[in-house]
């Protein structure tokens, strides 16, 4: 049984498996804003998630890159490891059903409508 | 001309972050660089995440529960020989205690500060050192709080050597070997992960309680 992955974690590994071989802290940074949209995240709080993906075994890091734009430093760049996909692929397995219940109840969402039924409870005798 | 944070900044920027870490962060940070201002505020919030995420990382709740439990026992026992009247007296092993949880402070921080690729047979005992230095400064600067000198003495040596030998014998998380490209959580699995059951927290506190009461019922 694969340890259950939180909501923030599961933006961070989609953003690393979308980057493909891009996924440096600054690019995780800004897809995972791009994902989390409207809500803002921190740079900080990425890189606390990367460390503890890491430690669960999910992602793999190595360093490499140093551009002169970085001052010569080098990047860390992160790649989703065989553990890590499967749990992605839980989660994402886990949101499309909650999505396909929602959307049988309230209508589709592609079209930017939310067809919200009326609450109207209907008391039993 | 090229736009980039003073070197003042990245240099106390630099300092402030771990080593393990600093290149990348230290890079990302440049990379987003917009202004003086922008970087000040980036730093002070980005710096304390990694720190503590460090600290995570290198810190073992198992040792770092040993070490407490020992530090806390050699104090106790220095003070039932040297001094019995501040064990009966109005919280006095709550002042026991103080050292203990400095020294394991101290250590962590230490351990989230040490470079993984620089290693001496006598490193294990540059944390604890630096602990017990720490705690003799608060010692000295809040008296209300301190332990009498004798005590305070035997107790950093006899809990220097208990700390030390642990730390020889369980290197910590930061000291042991790195494989390239291996993830930190193979590393882990020699260890025990700690979960907070019962059990766990019960044992030792029970083990530490009866050593106590056997102290004091001498």
């Amino acid at each position: 049984m694969l340890a259950s992955l939180g909501h923030f974690e599961q933006i961070i590994l989609t953003a690393i498996l979308s980057l493909r071989d891009e996924a440096y802290g600054v690019t995780i940074h800004e897809k995972a804003i791009q994902l989390a949209a409207p809500k803002n995240i921190s740079l900080g709080a990425v890189y606390v998630t990367l460390d503890r993906l890491e430690d669960k075994g999910f992602i793999s890091s190595c360093l490499s890159g140093s551009t002169p734009q970085r001052g010569g430093r080098s990047k860390r760049f992160y790649r989703l490891e065989a553990l890590g996909e499967r749990a992605l692929e839980e989660s994402a397995a886990t949101a499309k059903r909650v999505w396909e219940t929602v959307a049988e109840v309230w209508g589709d969402f592609a079209e930017g409508v939310r067809r919200r039924p009326k609450w109207s409870p209907v008391r039993p005798r | 001309m090229e736009s980039g944070p003073s070197k003042v900044a990245e240099i106390i920027a630099g300092w402030l972050v771990p080593p393990a870490c600093r290149e990348e962060i230290l890079g990302d940070m440049r990379e987003r660089y917009r202004s003086g201002l922008r970087y000040f505020l980036e730093a002070a919030h980005l710096i304390p995440c990694v720190i503590f995420s460090r600290i995570c990382r290198t810190t073992d709740a198992v040792l770092a529960l040993m070490e407490v439990a020992s530090l806390y026992t050699a104090f106790v026992i220095v003070a039932k020989y040297f001094d019995p009247v501040l064990i009966l007296g109005r919280s006095g092993f709550a002042r026991l205690a103080i050292p203990p949880v400095i020294v394991l402070a101290t250590m962590s921080l230490a351990d989230a500060y040490s470079v993984p690729q620089r290693r001496w047979p006598l490193k294990p005992l540059v944390a604890p050192t630096l602990g017990f230095a720490v705690a003799y400064t608060e010692q000295s600067m809040y008296r209300q709080w301190s332990l009498p000198p004798s005590v305070f003495a035997w107790g950093s040596g006899t809990g220097l050597l208990l700390v030390s030998t642990l730390r020889l014998e369980f290197p910590s998380i930061a000291d042991q070997p790195q494989a390239a490209h291996a993830p930190a959580f193979w590393q882990k699995l020699e260890l025990v992960p700690l979960s907070l059951s019962p059990k766990n927290v019960l044992v030792p506190c029970g083990i530490l309680l009866a050593v106590i009461l056997y102290l004091l019922g001498r």
